[in-house]
């Protein structure tokens, strides 16, 4: 992927200006509500990583979580898109990588994306399937592929996701604005029918920047447990690696995964597009923490009033629960188009972009030093030229006195 | 993890003999700075520079080897991201950070005066087990939103044209490794000889520490601090490609006899630069075209000591250049070219307007 990246970006660049930009570029989580151009496909390969937990093994050291990831997308009828991606790469477990899901989605949009719109509307369907059979787990809060994983909460099999979306885009209006606002909500419902009181709720929102060659981007994201209440979502289970001994233990709100990511990407004429984000985690710690004293003033809370956690052992929390997610990743990508035909919506967009653009008269060494070469060669041989003519003039004169 | 690294410098070696085989001048960034202290300005929209170090520490209690890996990519004109990582003794993890650097207006032109501020992210790959939700059976890797500031000086662009810049850089992180354990200030300045292709450079610096509340620790102060000075150098090879080294000293160092910080005593350091995708900056031509016209003056100096016939028939193709540069007396006068700049915009603004009018007719 690297060499592909590199080859890129070193390619020789022709003179095009037309920067090849999907029209349903979204950010990291926030899905933009338009799609790509009938008949485009483009290839997405994202490499991402974080550190979580130590390796015990290894004398306490940091252990690294690589993944790879891949995306195809295809324009459809104008109005919907179509797509496929894969993390080809997930969790390691006994020193095997295995591979991770599969998703398949469709978007539609309302048919007025022709042009650059102000408001636009799409909906969303995604079916994931999830084929991790193990991980390593927030405090072991897991079943098999089932559970609190450093990313979230996930769920082995199946897994339906609805979202509804919306883009306002201000270069519509106001053309040296080239601003984009993102809103996504939605929905992500496991099909196994024990998980399905897990489902959550997803808000994504994000502005950015999007600029001629280059965009920037900020993201908040968050991924919520239903509640009737504002009380925490309580989980309680007695999965089969913890010997038939039933755990209790409560997600606050604050400690759902929540993350603000910023990134950025830049295009290249050559249609290569390379993206770059770090979301960092929001999440924070209600209640009991999952250290050891807190384990044991929760467990010192039992039957004592005095108890720092007594509120929490009277709801029945018999284990401590903290947003112990990664606190970082590092997501990195490169896209690139298969086939591709400008729309005209981002045509506009790029001539907008251009027409606002205050760019500078540029000065270029090489090319004044070739031009002063060159005109140095003209003028070497105009003399030669010059000088062959007076010779031939002479000869002539001298044959004719002669 | 050595062959990695290996398989990754061959990687970008080969990818820019490949690139940049039909060079002609010297490739010089914007951003190039010394080894500590980067330049205010930032790298040209598009530009991408992978970098690769290996170095060297010694402290009061041990001996420590690394390398480091990364690249910086220019956006807009005016940002510039820089992301890099470290491998600690070549076989673990270090510190990986990413800084977005903005300067202020003027960026591309040799201006005397620059500015940029930096958001830098420091993403620990310590374990932190002090934290409050932290523990030994639950260790943290904390990212680390700081800023930092530059600020330069380029003695080139005033009219005796010496080739000096001068940094002067604050930051609110010295040792990303300890980001979790000390709140940290960071004060660096540097005097750099920017000649054509090659420079020296010497950089000296104070780091100051102060534990964080939720160290057992009661100290509260910056009273641990360290002063350093670093000569060093950039040798260009092939005229594109830069070989940065630099040797560290710390020449006073006040640190608690109690306190786990032990602040590096020596350390040397290599870093290469390779651009991968580089497009000139108006700044840095002007930079080279004052070089030459430099080097123009003094081959004049010498040649008025020679024989005038023979020096009359030997010009040379830079000459030539240069005449050319005085005829036209337009590559320093911004007056012109910005009036010239600006009639032609207002020419191609109405007919952009007019487009854009009739698009918007057109949509209604």
């Amino acid at each position: 992927m690297l060499v592909v990246l590199l080859l890129g970006v070193c390619m020789p660049l022709s003179s095009q200006t037309d920067y090849k930009r999907s029209r349903g570029e979204g950010l990291y989580k926030c899905e933009s509500a338009n799609t790509v151009g009938s008949g485009d496909v483009w290839v997405h390969l994202r490499v991402l990583g974080f550190l979580w937990d130590a390796d015990p093994e290894a004398e306490g050291r940091p252990k690294p979580y690589p993944f790879a990831e891949a995306k195809l997308c295809g324009g459809l009828f104008n109005i919907a898109e179509l797509s496929l991606e894969s993390r080809a790469l997930s969790y390691i477990w006994d020193q095997k990588p295995q591979f991770g899901s599969i998703v398949a989605g469709a978007k539609v949009t309302t048919p007025n994306n022709e042009d650059i719109r102000f408001h636009g509307f799409g909906l969303e369907i995604k079916y994931q399937h999830n084929f991790v059979k193990a991980f390593s787990s927030i405090a072991g809060f897991r079943n098999e592929g089932t559970g609190f994983y450093p990313e979230g909460f996930a769920v082995a099999g199946g897994t339906m996701t609805i979202s509804a979306l919306y883009d306002l885009d201000l270069i519509a209006k106001l053309s040296w604005l080239p601003v984009k606002m993102y809103a996504n909500t939605g929905a992500r419902i496991p099909f196994n029918k024990e998980y399905v009181d897990y489902s959550q709720y997803l808000i994504y929102l994000g502005a950015a920047y999007v600029g001629l060659g280059a965009d920037v981007f900020i993201e908040y994201s968050i991924e919520a447990f239903g509640n009737t209440s504002t009380d925490p979502k309580k989980f309680s289970f007695a999965w089969p690696g913890w010997g038939g001994s039933a755990k209790t233990w409560e997600v606050a709100f604050p400690e759902n995964p929540m993350y603000l990511t910023i990134g950025g990407r830049v295009r290249y004429p050559s249609g290569l597009v390379l993206y770059g984000a770090v979301p960092l985690l929001l999440s924070q710690n209600v209640g009991s923490a999952m250290t050891d004293e807190d384990r044991k003033a929760l467990s010192d809370s039992k039957n004592n009033p005095n108890g720092k956690f007594y509120d929490e052992w009277l709801r029945g929390v018999t284990d401590p629960f903290d947003p112990w997610y990664a606190k970082w990743k590092i997501i990195l990508q490169a896209s690139f188009p298969f086939f591709y035909k400008m729309t005209g919506a981002e045509m506009r967009r790029n001539f907008l972009l251009l027409k606002n653009r205050r760019d500078k008269k540029k000065i270029d060494i090489d090319k004044r030093i070739d031009l002063q070469q060159g005109e140095s060669e003209q003028d070497n041989e105009a003399d030669r030229k010059k000088r062959l003519e007076e010779i031939k003039k002479r000869r002539e004169e001298i044959e004719n006195k002669e | 993890m050595n062959n990695t690294i290996s398989v990754l410098i061959c990687i970008v070696w080969i990818l820019c003999e490949a690139a940049f085989s039909q060079t002609q001048t010297v490739k010089r960034g914007r951003n190039e700075g010394t080894l500590y202290i980067p330049a205010s300005n930032v790298m040209g929209n598009g530009d991408i520079t992978a970098f690769t170090g290996l170095g060297g520490i010694i402290t009061s209690e041990k001996a420590e080897a690394g390398a480091e890996i990364g690249g910086a990519i220019g956006i807009a004109g005016i940002l510039q991201v820089n992301l890099q990582t470290s491998f600690i003794n070549f076989n673990r993890l270090g510190p990986t950070e990413a800084h977005l650097q903005a300067t202020i207006p003027g960026n591309d032109r040799l201006r005397f005066f620059g500015f940029a501020l930096a958001g830098d992210l420091y993403l620990s790959t310590s374990l932190d087990t002090i934290g409050v939700n932290a523990d030994s059976t639950k260790p943290e890797f904390n990212p680390y939103p700081l800023f930092s500031a530059i600020m330069d000086l380029d003695w080139l662009s005033r009219p005796k044209q010496l080739p000096l810049k001068t940094y002067v850089a604050f930051g609110l992180a010295d040792d990303p490794k300890l980001l979790f354990e000390y709140r940290q200030l960071s004060f660096k300045a540097g005097f750099e000889v920017k000649r054509y292709q090659h420079s020296l450079f010497i950089d000296a610096g104070m780091g100051m520490y102060k534990e964080k509340n939720n160290s057992s620790s009661t100290r509260q102060t910056f009273d641990q601090r360290y002063v350093w000075v670093s000569p060093g150098g950039r040798y260009r090879l092939r005229q594109r490609f830069s070989l940065l080294g630099s040797l560290r000293w710390t020449v006073y160092r006040h640190v608690d006899k109690t306190s786990s910080l032990d602040p590096q005593w020596f350390s040397i350091n290599l870093k290469f630069e390779a651009p991968l995708f580089f497009r000139e900056t108006n700044t840095e031509a002007i930079r080279t075209m004052v070089f030459i016209e430099k080097k123009k003056e003094e081959t004049n100096k010498e040649q008025t000591e020679q024989d005038i016939a023979a020096k009359s028939s030997v010009l040379t193709n830079l000459e030539n250049t240069m005449s050319d540069i005085q005829k036209e007396d337009e590559t320093f006068d911004y007056k012109k070219e910005k009036e010239d700049l600006i009639k032609r915009r207002e020419k191609v603004d109405a007919l952009m307007n007019e487009i854009e009018e009739l698009l918007n007719e057109d949509k209604e």
